[in-house]
Order: C-alpha cells, then sequence, then structure tokens
C-alpha cells in the first residue's frame, strides 16, 4: 500500500485539524469524509431527471462497476466533475471556519 | 397589495398574469419588501404547495403565461375536488379570533408601506395576515423568552453539574432548526425559480435571508453557550490553559463537521418522493459499508475524492495510483456499487491476474519447450527455488522498509493453490511417492498461508484437475507452528518441508530443501549461446523428492561465458544474465542477482585490499540448488580461490577510487570506469559539486575527483560499496540528463517538485522529457524504499538522488545482518 502518512498529513492540513490529538484527527478525518461522500451521493441523486434515477438504481441493482455507473452520472449530470469539485471545495471552506 | 391569493387571484382581470401574482407572493419573502419575511415565506411556500397539487391534478403545469382567471379556476376546481379542504389563509384567520384582535390593536406591525396598508385594508384577509403576522412574532418573542427561560435554567443547573449536555441538546435542536429553515427557503427558491427562471433573477441566495439568519443566530447562541460550558467544566476540572486552548480547537472542528452532518440529515428528512426513496437505500448501504473499512481506507478515499488538495512531490509518485483507487473506492461506494470492494482486494486481483500469467507462461513453457523429464524437473527446481528466495528476501526487506512485497509469497502461493504444482509434479511422475508431491503442496500452502503472503485465489488445492488426466488428490494443508508476525520465518529446512522460520537473528538452520539439509550445488550447464543445457544424466532427480538435486559430479555450473583474455562482467551481471535465462525479469533477475552475490560476500569476506568487483575470464560462479552463491571455479573443476587479487583485472573499483586503475592492454587502454569517467566528464562534475556539500553527514570532496564515500556515512561503508554507489550516481545523473551535462545543471539544484511539475506546465519538450525521467526514477526508489524514495519538501534533485542511493544500499547492508549463513 501506498504511503498513508503522507495522505493523511495533506488531509489534516486541508481539513484544518492540526493540533488535535491524534485519536482526535482520526475521528474527525473518518467523520469529515463521510460526510462529504453522502452529500455527493445526495447530489447526485437530487440532480437526476426521473428517467435517469430510474435507470440509476437499475444499474446499482445489478451491481454495475463503479466506473460504469461514474460513465452514467457523467453523460446524466452537466460537468459531473465540477459539481463533486465543488462540493469538496465547498466542504473543506465549511470545514476551516 | 397584500391581498388573499384566493381572492385576489379571482378578482384580477384576465390580462394580468400569473407571473405577477407569484412576483408579488415572492415579494413578500423579500426582506426588503416584507420585513415580516417568515410569515410571508409562508405564504409563498403553501401557494406554491397549492400551485403543484394543482399541476397535478389536472396534469397541465401553470405557466408564467396563465392568466389568474385560469389559474383561479383551477384552484376552484382543486377545492371542489378535495373535501374538505380549508382554504389555509382562511382557516386560519377563522380560527384565530384572538390573533385578529391582536391584530387590531398592533396596527402598521405589518411592515407593509403605508400604500400598501391602504390597499389591505380594503380586504379583510388584510387583518388576517396581520393577525398571522402578530402571531408570528408573539411566537418567536416566545421562543426568544424560551431561550432565555432556558439560559436561567441552564445556568443553574450549571451547578448541578449537568448543564453542558444539556446546552448541548439545545444547541443541536437549534442547529436543525436553523438548518431545516435554511433548507425550506432554499428548496422554495427553487421551486419558484424553476416556473420563473428568466423571470426572477434577484434571490438565488438565501444566505441573507432574515429568517435563516434568525435562525442562525439563535444556533450561533446555543453554539456559544454550550462551549463556554464545556470550557468552564474543563476548567473546574484542572484544564491547563495549553488543554483548554486544545479543547476549544476541539470544539470548533467537530462542530463543523457536525453542522455538515446534519445539513445533510436535514436534505434527506425533507426530501420526498423516489429522491428519498433512492437516497435513503443508497444511504443504508452505504453507512454500512463505510463504518467496516479501516481508516487507512478511508483516507484513500479522501484523497480519491480530492480532499487532500494537491499532493506533495513527496507524495506524487505514490499519490497518484493511491488517488487513483481511492477515487474508484468513492466512487463504488457514491454510486451504491462496487462497496464490497476494498482497496486490499483490488489490490490483490491485480496481483493475483499477474502471477496467474506467471503460472499460466510457466505451465506452457513446460508444456511447449519439448523438454525431458529431467530438464522439467530442473526447470521447476529453479522456478520454486528463486521464489522461495524472493519471499524470504523480501520479508528481510520488510524488517527495514516496513512495507512487503507480496508478489513472491503469491507467486508460489498461486503456482500451488492454482493446481499448478500438482500439475508439474504429475508430470515429472512423482505423484504416486508415497503422497509426497500432496505432503510438500500442503505444507506450501501452510508456510505461505501462515504467513499471510499469498492471499490465494484458487482453490484447486484439495483436488487438481489434470488436463487429459485423472484428479490428484492433496491433502489438507499442515499447520505450522504459531509465530508472532514480527519474527522472521525460517527458511525452509530438509525433506521438502518449508517450515516456520526462527526469530530475527537466529542463524539455526541453513536454507536448503535438500534431504540431507546440505545445500547442494544446482547443475545447470549454459550453452554456448547462454541458454540452459539438459541436465547431465548423472544429476537426474531419480526417485526422490522434488527440489532435490544430487550433488553434482561433473563440471560446475558456469554462469556466463566470457572470452579469455578480456574483461569479464562483474559477479553480479553475470548471476542476473543467469537468472533472465531462467525466465526471470529483468528487474526481479537484477534484485535477486544482488541478493545473491551480497549474501555470499558476506559470508565469504573478501581479505583486506581485495575486492569480489568482477569475475576473472573464464571462472565460474557456483550456485546451490536455493539460487545461493557458494563459490568459484576455475572451469577445471577445482575451487576458485573466492577472491580477486588486489590489482588484478577485477579489481577495478578501489583502483578508480585511487586514481591508478590497472589498465588490461586488451581493453584498449581504457577501463570500463575510464569510459565513463571520460564520456561523463560533465556529469561528473556536476556531481563533484554535489559532493561539495558542507553538510556535516557528508565529508568534503576533492576538486574533479569521485569520492563517493563524500556521499555516505562516515566510517560505515567498504570500499566496494562506495564504487557501486559512485557508479550508480553516475548512470542515474545520465539516465535522468538524458546523457546532456547541461541538462542536468539545469535541474541539480533545483526542486524535485518544480522539475516534476514541468511535465504538466513546461511546454518545451526537452523539460517534459528531463522530468519523465526524472519521475521515472522517483517511481523506481519510491517502490525500492517506499516512502524513503519520495522527494523531501524542498530537496533539490542531487541532494535527493545522493540520498536514496545511499538509502538503498543501507537496507541492502541491513538486509544482510538477517540473511541465515549456509
Amino acid at each position: 500500500m501506498t504511503d498513508e502518512k503522507e495522505i493523511k498529513s495533506s488531509l489534516l492540513e486541508e481539513l484544518g485539524l492540526g493540533g488535535l490529538s491524534e485519536e482526535k484527527q482520526d475521528e474527525l478525518l473518518a467523520k469529515m469524509i463521510e460526510v462529504v461522500m453522502k452529500r455527493i451521493l445526495i447530489e447526485t441523486i437530487e440532480k437526476l431527471d426521473e428517467k435517469s434515477r430510474d435507470e440509476y438504481a437499475r444499474m446499482v441493482e445489478t451491481q454495475a462497476a463503479p466506473e460504469e455507473l461514474e460513465k452514467f452520472l457523467k453523460e446524466k449530470i452537466p460537468d459531473y466533475d465540477a459539481m463533486v469539485k465543488k462540493i469538496v471545495d465547498d466542504f473543506k471552506e465549511e470545514m476551516k471556519k | 397589495m397584500a391581498k388573499n391569493p384566493w381572492e385576489f387571484a379571482q378578482q384580477n382581470s384576465e390580462e394580468e398574469r400569473c407571473s405577477e401574482f407569484f412576483q408579488e407572493l415572492l415579494g413578500r419573502v423579500d426582506p426588503d419588501h416584507f420585513p415580516k419575511a417568515r410569515y410571508g415565506a409562508d405564504i409563498g411556500i403553501e401557494a406554491f404547495d397549492l400551485l403543484q397539487r394543482i399541476n397535478e391534478i389536472n396534469d397541465e403545469p401553470v405557466g408564467s403565461g396563465e392568466t389568474y382567471k385560469t389559474w383561479a379556476e383551477k384552484l376552484q376546481a382543486l377545492k371542489d375536488l378535495e373535501t374538505g379542504f380549508v382554504d389555509p389563509f382562511l382557516a386560519k384567520a377563522e380560527t384565530e379570533a384572538e390573533a385578529r384582535a391582536t391584530a387590531k390593536s398592533s396596527t402598521g406591525a405589518s411592515g407593509y408601506n403605508s400604500d400598501e396598508n391602504d390597499e389591505a385594508a380594503e380586504y379583510e384577509m388584510g387583518d388576517k395576515i396581520k393577525a398571522e403576522e402578530e402571531k408570528e412574532k408573539d411566537k418567536e418573542h416566545d421562543e426568544a423568552s424560551e431561550y432565555e427561560m432556558g439560559d436561567k435554567i441552564n445556568k443553574e443547573k450549571e451547578k448541578e453539574g449537568d448543564n453542558v449536555e444539556k446546552l448541548r441538546e439545545e444547541m443541536e435542536k437549534a442547529r436543525k432548526d436553523y438548518l431545516e429553515m435554511d433548507y425550506k427557503k432554499r428548496s422554495m427558491r427553487n421551486r419558484v425559480q424553476k416556473y420563473f427562471g428568466k423571470i426572477l433573477k434577484r434571490n438565488e441566495d438565501v444566505t441573507n435571508d432574515q429568517d435563516v439568519e434568525y435562525m442562525r443566530n439563535i444556533y450561533k447562541n446555543r453554539l456559544a453557550e454550550w462551549k463556554d460550558a464545556k470550557l468552564e467544566e474543563a476548567k473546574r476540572n484542572g484544564s491547563s490553559n495549553e488543554d483548554l486552548g486544545r479543547i476549544l480547537n476541539e470544539i470548533l472542528r467537530e462542530t463543523n463537521v457536525n453542522l455538515a452532518e446534519a445539513h445533510n440529515q436535514v436534505k434527506i428528512e425533507q426530501q420526498d418522493g423516489k429522491v428519498a426513496g433512492v437516497v435513503r437505500e443508497n444511504l443504508l448501504k452505504f453507512n454500512d459499508w463505510y463504518k467496516k473499512q479501516p481508516l487507512k481506507y478511508k483516507l484513500a478515499v479522501g484523497a480519491g475524492l480530492g480532499i487532500a488538495g494537491v499532493l506533495a512531490p513527496a507524495s506524487l509518485a505514490a499519490g497518484v495510483a493511491y488517488t487513483a483507487l481511492g477515487r474508484r473506492i468513492a466512487m463504488g461506494a457514491i454510486t451504491g456499487t462496487g462497496t464490497a470492494i476494498g482497496l486490499e482486494k483490488m489490490a490483490q486481483r491485480k496481483r493475483e491476474k499477474k502471477v496467474g500469467k506467471q503460472v499460466a507462461d510457466f505451465s506452457k513453457e513446460l508444456e511447449e519447450a519439448g523438454m525431458t523429464e529431467e530438464e522439467r524437473e530442473a526447470r521447476v527446481n529453479v522456478f520454486l527455488s528463486e521464489a522461495i528466495n524472493n519471499v524470504d528476501g523480501n520479508l528481510r526487506n520488510a524488517i527495514n522498509r516496513n512495507r512487503i512485497n507480496l508478489g513472491a509469497g503469491i507467486l508460489i502461493g498461486s503456482f500451488v493453490s492454482t493446481g499448478a504444482a500438482s500439475i508439474v509434479l504429475e508430470k515429472l511422475g512423482i505423484t504416486g511417492q508415497g503422497g509426497k508431491a500432496g505432503e510438500w503442496i500442503g505444507k506450501m500452502k501452510g508456510y505461505f498461508s501462515k504467513h499471510d503472503l499469498a492471499p490465494m485465489g484458487g482453490s484447486a488445492i484439495g483436488e487438481v484437475e489434470i488436463p487429459g488426466g485423472k484428479n490428484i488428490p492433496t491433502p489438507p494443508v499442515q499447520e505450522a507452528p504459531t509465530v508472532p508476525k514480527n519474527i522472521i520465518p525460517e527458511k525452509p529446512s530438509g525433506s521438502g518441508v518449508v517450515p516456520e522460520k526462527p526469530p530475527i537473528n537466529s542463524p539455526d538452520k541453513p536454507f536448503s530443501v535438500a534431504p540431507d539439509d546440505k545445500p547442494q550445488p544446482l547443475k545447470i550447464t549454459p550453452t554456448p549461446e547462454g541458454k540452459t543445457a539438459p541436465i547431465a544424466p548423472e544429476n537426474k532427480l531419480a526417485g526422490k523428492m522434488p527440489l532435490t538435486p544430487e550433488a553434482p559430479k561433473g563440471k560446475p555450473l558456469v554462469v556466463g561465458k566470457w572470452e579469455v583474455g578480456k574483461l569479464g562482467g562483474s559477479i553480479e551481471g553475470e548471476i542476473k544474465k543467469h537468472l533472465e535465462e531462467q525466465g526471470i525479469k529483468k528487474t526481479e533477475a537484477g534484485k535477486q542477482a544482488h541478493r545473491i552475490f551480497m549474501e555470499f560476500k558476506k559470508d565469504h569476506p573478501a581479505p583486506k585490499g581485495f575486492s569480489y568487483n568482477k569475475i576473472l575470464p573464464g571462472a565460474q560462479i557456483e550456485l546451490d540448488s536455493n539460487g545461493k552463491m557458494v563459490g568459484f571455479h576455475d572451469g577445471q573443476g577445482s575451487k576458485w580461490p573466492g577472491h580477486i587479487e588486489k590489482g588484478g583485472a577485477a579489481d577495478h573499483s578501489q583502483e578508480a577510487s585511487r586514481g591508478g586503475t590497472k589498465i588490461p592492454e586488451e581493453s584498449g587502454g581504457k577501463t570500463p570506469e575510464k569510459e565513463i569517467l571520460e564520456k561523463n566528464e560533465g556529469n561528473i562534475k556536476a556531481a563533484d559539486d554535489y559532493q561539495s556539500d558542507k553538510s556535516e553527514t557528508y565529508k568534503p570532496a576533492g576538486p574533479r575527483e569521485i569520492k563517493p564515500e563524500n556521499w555516505l556515512p562516515r566510517g560505515e561503508e567498504p570500499a566496494e560499496i562506495l564504487g557501486r554507489l559512485n557508479g550508480r550516481f553516475i548512470s542515474e545523473v545520465k539516465k535522468m540528463s538524458l546523457d546532456n551535462i547541461d541538462n542536468w545543471n539545469q535541474i541539480k539544484n533545483r526542486n524535485v517538485e518544480d522539475v516534476i511539475s514541468w511535465i504538466k506546465k513546461d511546454s518545451q519538450l526537452e523539460h517534459t522529457k528531463l522530468a519523465k525521467k526524472i519521475r521515472d526514477v522517483m517511481v523506481y526508489y519510491r517502490n525500492e524504499l517506499g516512502a524513503e524514495g519520495n522527494p523531501k519538501k524542498g530537496e533539490t534533485v542531487s541532494k535527493w538522488l545522493a540520498r536514496v542511493i545511499r538509502e538503498r544500499e543501507r537496507i541492502m547492508l541491513e538486509s544482510k545482518k538477517y540473511s541465515i549463513a549456509a
């Protein structure tokens, strides 16, 4: 596996968690990543129209590959990557307040 | 204006458009137009709810161009359809007589301007609206009073010690109220925008909405109270100022993430219909998946989503792959698919795929090579020996590198688990020997599974389907003694069994799979083309266990070929060549050759002033059945002395370092080192420049002289290592600078990060090429050294390169400490 310490260090910096105890850092890091993932999930589904949502549900049901689903979302949601990036960026800003 | 929307809609002319009416409704939410925004907002929201219900019933949306009359008719139709439907506005006014009375006594409090008040006074509903406003106002006051009262109560309870918890609950409630209001407003805005997107260009954000601000302030107050109480509590418990600072920081960070989480929650709760269903279903899956993941996966996901931002150059090599994998995991989780696929599982699949190909290639080779039984046996011997040695070497390296390359373990593990081993053994005709083959396989699997080295995908260990033949039953895995994971396993020993290894530094048993525990030379005689030739009849396995060849009786193993009178290749190089001829990939062969040679030198140290660096022409290197180097032969059967005389043809590195290399006539008056020196004069100068670095770790260097010891920790490495470091440095410099000293001068003192960034930022082709070369080298050392291979922050190219070369050598030396003497 790659170097987790460096990734972690970068995450801590980006999310303003420096100076906390390691235990608290781990706890909050895990929670933050969870929250941002949920946010992406919610917004993703919200952005789909009804037909696409049905298709999405079907793909989930049939366990489509993540890449396949990501491709689908990119087709159905304009600037999907930008949307994800904005959520992440906004989230990071919120966390630093 | 400010009429009851029902009446307002019915009384206006057909020419007036619904859009204006909704503009009016929306105006009530506009803080500038309607200061008592909460009430106005409710009207607006209810009106739009009605609108939607009408649309649902009529299956015909109300467009912005629709007249009031039409819309009013639809409203009426709705009223008729819905039995018991009560006008929400009228109903409120009728059932709240007290509110009306209050409204009368508070004229002018509505917030309408004077003209609007005059107009509103003509309508009864104006009073009702006022009453509503007043009621709302009172409610707000009541809420504020409740909070004030709550404040008093909290202060009292503070003495009782449960104040903090109570304040936290209040804060959470206020937070939820605030977020609900925020969501409600946003939702309403969105719906309005949906209908009148072209008309409405204002109020796109509710950030400054008065209602939202009001609730936000309440939340902030509750938050401040809770925070103060928590700090007070910490003070009472004797926390230092430093502790208080830390606690405060924790509160702030925790508050942020909890707020974000609550925001998600409100969003989920407020959704309805199919959206809610899909969201909740996927969230359930996500929650279930996420809580099971170890932190390292969560971090990978964070990186994959880009939370980690632009990785520092030190993380580039690792980060790219890590981030890509994390991204896949994240998308799998977010999209509700692939959530069961963990990082490790993916990596395992990748490894198994690779191993599967190796095993398939190996089997194919055995099938197609037209080998005799003996040849196949010898080939299997080499294959397994290399794999075992690989595992052993990786385990040792893991001690130092804190990482483990599972490749070798999986290679042999898959060899066993996929049934390939059984197939090979069956082909060799050794399956019927009292179940020995099965026993061997079982123990091998036990060995690997015990060390968690081979997460084998195959299940063929129980019964193996032999192509075109019978099934070979194999016994269950034999349990090996439990050994703590931080202990190095013992090398396999006699009887073909591969047992656990002893603790570090415990040189108990030699590495051998021969029945008598003695390392036996493996006799593979190269053909003139350097290809492995059939084994001599006297060396056939004949009735023995696999991997237990007899001692050689004929000519010893000769590795490499040299013409008499010319310089021989390096010992390591010749072993590498030999391994490559056995089908081992170049990189892996290099690693193994290095390890084999290093181990030999450790066990057979050269006398002072002598070195093993070159092998004399015609010399033969002897390897035992385990791939371990046991010595030299002169090609006539007698043992080579094991070292090269001082000043001899092979002893170049020391001579070079002393500046007095003895140059053989046959080489045209130049040693290879001399040629390198001349060809790379510029690079060497650059290296010299680096050597003059005044770091206390390194010794100062003489001008234009290769003194690799200047790059090394003092007094630790022997001269031969210095020579190797020197050569490696120059080689890497050449590679990274594309053989151009000007390039090296450009990059040597730059931060690695800057140079790597040329790949994207710099349009000059040469720069991009350079950057890619450096990245390639960086990836190599990253693979070799783990995190240590990455450039440190601000580290220049030359400093980084010297460091990783030293570090690599240090690890090689360290790993030797753990090798077990034959």
